[in-house]
């Protein structure tokens, strides 16, 4: 009861004060006015009644008599009262007015009216009087406060009884709400339905039937609607989860697939082309679903997150894997055209700078144009990756009809088109733009009844830093491979075994907390690790293994993933590229080693010395390049050159570089203090610090 | 709400709220009086000398009053009765009230006072005390006594020093020094005057304006121009009358001064540049005075100026400062009309106001007042030797004199004061003058100054609020 009339006041107090200031100043005002005219007809009939006497004290002047009579007819609401006499012959009256009363001036508030005083027919005079309004609202308010009070009481009385009806409505209402709410809160949506039943029937009878009540009904429908409709959207997203989830997992026994496809040669023909297509089509399925899981989930393939219309570094071999998948699906009609993307050890981790959605529509193009060049649907289109010095290369190959030579040299121009129904010949033209655009070319080499060729070359990017570009081992590294998936151990295995070097394998992150370290450990870590909240990048954070680490994953699209990486300092292989990533074996330091360092500076020459002679490595060493192609001859083109940047006479270390390159030597190396960026030029030049490497 | 509609709305509210109290004005809390003359002592019974009895009537409470003139109210007693005869009289004192820290108006204090004042009126009564309250029985009717009772002189009083009387006033005599006298309020009220500065001021020049409330002991014309320009003039009936004492034993010379001195010439001269209104009387009683007469004496001069060769009569001039030369002309005139000279000789207020006799002046312009609506004081100057203005007796109005205070019948009274008004006119001992009507000036800020309430405006201060 104390909150509905806490209510009822919160609500109306305001217009309860205001009812109540304006009945207070109303009355106030009535009562002094009717104070005010009764004052005045007191007056006057005292006037009246004692005007005789007046005339007789006044007509003899006796100014007390007078005085005192007109204390007679006053009250005491008259402020003053001033009697101005006539003048006559003979009047002994001496004054010229007679006051009595307060003599107080309070302009503006006081009252001065002037009646004539008639006595038996005869004007004596005037006499004047003044009402004083401060002191009659003074006066009534003493007199009306009780009043007021009582007034307040009753007006709060008729307020809180009056708006009792309203208020229990209203908190009604809000217990209804209240439930609801919680219910929602709670996720018990199935509920609200019943809860809006039961309160509605709680509810004021003069409530039921309005279109308030009606109104909560038809919420109550919206609400059991989206209710349902989050349900679905929720087992949608799950269904959508689980498929991403299932394209994530099957790439690493895919993986595993690829990798063996380099083994089966001994197999017969159909056999083989069973096997790949089959394979094709495991991974044409996983990228399928994970296409849909991208679009639903809007996760963007873009290693900077950012799918404009700007140039993006980008992974090539994935790019073009999604094409050859669409691709596939698009002409599955067609199943006696073979469309296959050839991946190599030299398709590994090639970058270019192009705008994704631009490059997939050129490639698709190629690929359309391929097939609708092969007759009868019948043939092999085949994609090859690859790099050639500083240029990625793109081969689309088919054994369709091939193009003429008079329009082989006209391909690429505007309008021009060979073969196409209905072809505009925009599809090569806006290729070879675009490309052109990138710095990147396009050939066509074609032979009639043979085939067609179409060579992309589009400039290489530098690699991530996050990215893997090879595996260093030496003898002595152990390998540890710590995945869920037994193929990905296989795939490994396989790759590490003719090193014959210890690998190690593991399964889980407990296995791996448990493995006592070694000294040169190479761990190669999945990234998700079923049944386990930890990450692969989490237990190489714990156990503090990044600088030994490298992270294999399907998820090498994750920004976040990257982010992690490269906080960490971690090397990732894409898990589809496993079988693909360049391994780089160094021999045993046992047996003597041969580098070359050509630097002027005195102190790293013996600092490289010193560390060498540790090493076991036999270290040679030239002050200036002229001395050093004195000896060119004597020195195996497999010995590793490091050379200053900074030479004397203002020789730069990278144009001796160049040189060596072309004179044959595989492993040059640049030594410098400066930043590497200040050689990005030279990509194929591998940049080192001043420090010896050994 | 609109945020301008509800400034309005508030400024009206505060409107209203102000016109209920109307805010009072932060005033100075000393009533402050100037005045050329200071009282040297204040007891009840000089409550006929105008200054004491301004200051008794803040000090003093009498038993009854009668504001209106007609019915009578008391703040003194808390409940009072009388029987319809007029015999008996019930009075029941409030012993709340103090004469000062350490004196009260209690049962012991009253019982007394009106044992000794009641025998003033009349040795034939009674006492009696039951519960709170005292009965006084008279044997014969007394209509009079209540009257009696208003009187100032009749106020309880006790003596606190030898020159200080503590009344049931709310004000009490502070200090009397030379040049100021203060009165302090007993108990302090919000609004109200805690204290009461009378200041002695000689001369006319440099008179302060600054601070001064009152300044109606001054003549009209003598209150600064500001003062009359900024306060509340209100114009009362002065209870005086301007007489010319005719001081000479030879009834002849005194007939031919009466008839022959012109008034309206002897005023002006008299007072000499100073302008005040006048009202000429044709007795010695001031109009609000039963008896008293306006219009001008009759006056029949008939000269001899042989037979008054060698008659000089000296005029006491004890407004010598300015009227000297005005004076001598008058005595010239009137010498060449009746060949009576006339000397003008200065003398101070001192040697006037002195009951030393013989006078050294024959001539001499007084004022006669009172200090309540009773002819008998304008009758001492005659009646009492002690007091009179005259080297000689007047016997026959002595004797009338000396019975008035046995009467009680107010038309037997009324008949001894004309008996005693045509004596004086037969024997030529007064030429009446004027009655002045007197202008007083009121701070325009004090709220409750109310006239016509008496006939004598000195205000109680203790009543005035801003």
């Amino acid at each position: 009861m104390v909150k509905i009339l806490g209510r009822i006041f919160s609500y109306n107090w305001k217009y309860y004060t205001a009812s109540l200031i304006a009945f207070i100043i109303f009355w106030q005002i009535f009562s002094v006015f009717s104070v005010i005219k009764v004052s005045e007809d007191k007056l006057l009939t005292a006037m009246r009644q004692n005007a005789a006497y007046f005339e007789k004290a006044f007509l003899e002047g006796d100014v007390f008599e007078t005085q005192r009579i007109m204390w007679r007819i006053t009250n005491e609401n008259i402020k003053r009262i001033i009697f101005h006499p006539v003048e006559f012959k003979d009047s002994k009256w001496i004054f010229k007015e007679a006051i009595v009363g307060n003599i107080y001036e309070r302009p503006y508030f006081q009252i001065k009216r002037s009646v004539p005083f008639i006595s038996n027919g005869v004007e004596l005079g005037t006499l004047d009087y003044v009402i004083d309004i401060i002191d009659i609202n003074s006066f009534v308010l003493s007199q009306n406060y009780a009043l007021f009070i009582t007034i307040t009481i009753f007006f709060i009385g008729l307020l809180l009884l009056s708006n009792i009806g309203a208020i229990k409505t209203i908190l009604s209402i809000e217990k209804s709400v209240n439930e609801i709410n919680k219910l929602m809160e709670s996720g018990e949506y199935s509920e609200i339905e019943g809860s809006i039943e039961r309160s509605l029937k709680a509810m004021p009878q003069n409530l039921k039937d309005t279109p308030f009540a009606d109104l909560v009904n038809k919420v109550s429908e919206v609400l059991q609607k989206t209710s349902k409709l989050e349900i679905e959207l929720a087992i949608s997203k799950t269904i959508s989860d689980l498929s991403a989830q299932v394209a994530h997992d099957i790439r690493s026994p895919l993986a595993a697939l690829d990798s063996s496809l380099n083994y089966i040669s001994q197999l017969p023909e159909e056999k083989r082309i069973i096997i790949r297509n089959a394979i094709n089509r495991i991974r044409d399925i996983a990228n399928n679903l994970l296409e849909k899981y991208r679009y639903n989930s809007n996760e963007k393939f873009d290693f900077d997150n950012n799918q404009t219309k700007n140039l993006k570094t980008c992974l090539i071999s994935t790019i073009i894997d999604q094409v050859i998948t669409e691709k596939r699906l698009q002409y599955k009609t067609k199943p006696q055209i073979n469309i296959d993307f050839e991946l190599t050890n030299n398709s590994y981790g090639l970058f270019s700078n192009i705008d994704l959605v631009e490059f997939k529509r050129i490639i698709s193009n190629l690929v359309n144009n391929s097939v609708e060049a092969i007759p009868y649907d019948k043939g092999n289109i085949k994609v090859i990756l690859s790099s050639e010095d500083e240029y990625v290369i793109v081969k689309v190959k088919d054994d369709g009809r091939g193009i003429p030579p008079e329009i082989l040299s006209r391909l690429g121009e505007k309008g021009l088109t060979f073969n196409k129904k209905g072809g505009s010949g925009l599809g090569l033209y806006h290729s070879k733009t675009t490309l052109e655009r990138w710095s990147g070319k396009l050939e066509i080499n074609s032979e009639l009844n043979k085939g067609t060729e179409i060579i992309i070359k589009i400039p290489k990017a530098k690699t991530p830093d996050w990215f893997c570009e090879s595996i260093n081992i030496d003898s002595k590294t152990k390998i540890i491979v710590v995945d869920d998936d037994e193929t990905i151990h296989n795939i490994w295995e396989d790759r590490f075994k003719k090193y014959n070097i210890e690998i190690i394998h593991l399964y889980n992150p407990n296995d791996l907390k448990h493995y006592t370290k070694t000294e040169k450990e190479l761990y190669l870590i999945d990234y998700e690790l079923k049944g386990y909240n930890e990450s692969g990048l989490d237990l190489i954070k714990e156990l503090n293994i990044s600088d030994k680490s490298i992270l294999v994953s399907s998820h090498f699209e994750s920004e976040i993933i990257i982010e992690r990486c490269r906080k960490l300092n971690i090397k990732l292989i894409p898990k589809t590229l496993s079988g693909f990533v360049p391994v780089i074996f160094t021999e045993d330091e046992n047996k003597v080693k041969e580098v070359v360092l050509i630097d002027d500076d005195e102190l790293v020459l013996m600092n490289w010395q010193i560390s060498a002679k540790k090493k076991g490595i036999k270290l040679i060493k030239y002050k200036n390049s002229k001395d050093f192609y004195k000896d060119i001859d004597k020195i195996d083109k497999e010995t590793p050159i490091y050379i200053d940047s900074e030479l004397e006479e203002g020789q730069k270390g990278e144009d001796i570089a160049k040189d060596l390159r072309e004179k044959g030597f595989k492993k040059i190396i640049l030594e410098t203090g400066h930043q590497s960026e200040r050689f990005k030029d030279i990509s194929w030049l591998k940049i080192v610090g001043k420090e010896p490497p050994f | 709400m609109d945020f301008f509609f509800k400034i309005k709305i508030n400024l009206v509210f505060l409107l209203f709220v102000f016109s209920l109290t109307s805010c009072a004005k932060n005033k100075d809390d000393n009533y402050e009086i100037l005045s050329r003359w200071l009282a040297p002592e204040i007891k009840t019974k000089l409550a006929h000398v105008n200054l004491v009895y301004h200051v008794l009537k803040q000090t003093h409470e009498p038993l009854f009053r009668r504001d209106d003139g007609e019915n009578f109210t008391s703040k003194v007693l808390k409940k009072w009765s009388r029987s319809i005869d007029y015999k008996e009289y019930n009075f029941c004192p409030n012993t709340t009230l103090i004469f000062n820290d350490k004196a009260r108006f209690d049962k012991s204090f009253f019982l007394n006072y009106i044992i000794e004042t009641t025998k003033k009126f009349d040795k034939d009564f009674k006492v009696t005390e039951e519960n709170d309250c005292f009965k006084i029985k008279f044997s014969k009717q007394q209509k009079n006594y209540l009257d009696f009772l208003t009187w100032y002189e009749n106020a309880p009083t006790l003596q606190r020093t030898e020159n200080v009387e503590d009344g049931l006033g709310e004000f009490y005599v502070d200090k009397i020094e030379n040049d100021k006298m203060i009165l302090k309020r007993k108990k302090n009220i919000h609004n109200a005057f805690s204290k009461i500065t009378i200041y002695k001021i000689n001369s006319d020049k440099n008179i302060p304006t600054k601070n001064i409330e009152d300044f109606n002991f001054f003549n009209p014309e003598d209150i600064p121009e500001e003062i009359r320009k900024k306060y509340t003039k209100v114009n009362i009936l002065d209870l005086k009358s301007v007489v010319l004492i005719i001081n000479h034993p030879d009834n002849k010379i005194r007939q031919c001064l009466y008839n022959c001195i012109d008034t309206d010439e002897l005023l002006h001269s008299f007072y000499y540049n100073k302008k005040f209104w006048f009202i000429p009387i044709a007795s010695i009683l001031p109009i609000g005075i039963s008896g008293a007469q306006k219009g001008r004496p009759l006056q029949t001069c008939k000269t001899n100026k042989r037979k008054f060769r060698n008659v000089e009569v000296v005029f006491g001039n004890w407004f010598s400062e300015i009227n000297q030369d005005a004076m001598l002309k008058f005595s010239e005139n009137f010498y060449n009309k009746t060949g009576i000279r006339i000397k003008i000789k200065k003398i101070t207020v001192e040697e006037l106001i002195s009951r030393k006799k013989p006078k050294s002046y024959n001539l001499t312009i007084i004022v006669l007042d009172a200090t309540r609506n009773d002819p008998l004081a304008f009758f001492e100057v005659f009646g009492d030797f002690q007091k009179s203005e005259y080297n000689f007796r007047i016997q026959e109005i002595e004797k009338i004199y000396n019975s008035l205070s046995c009467v009680t019948n107010e038309k037997e009274k009324s008949l001894l004061y004309d008996k005693m008004i045509k004596i004086i006119k037969d024997k030529h001992l007064v030429l009446p003058l004027c009655q002045t009507i007197k202008t007083m000036y009121y701070p325009p800020w004090i709220k409750n100054i109310t006239v016509g309430r008496g006939f004598l405006q000195y205000p109680e201060v203790a009543e005035f609020r801003w």
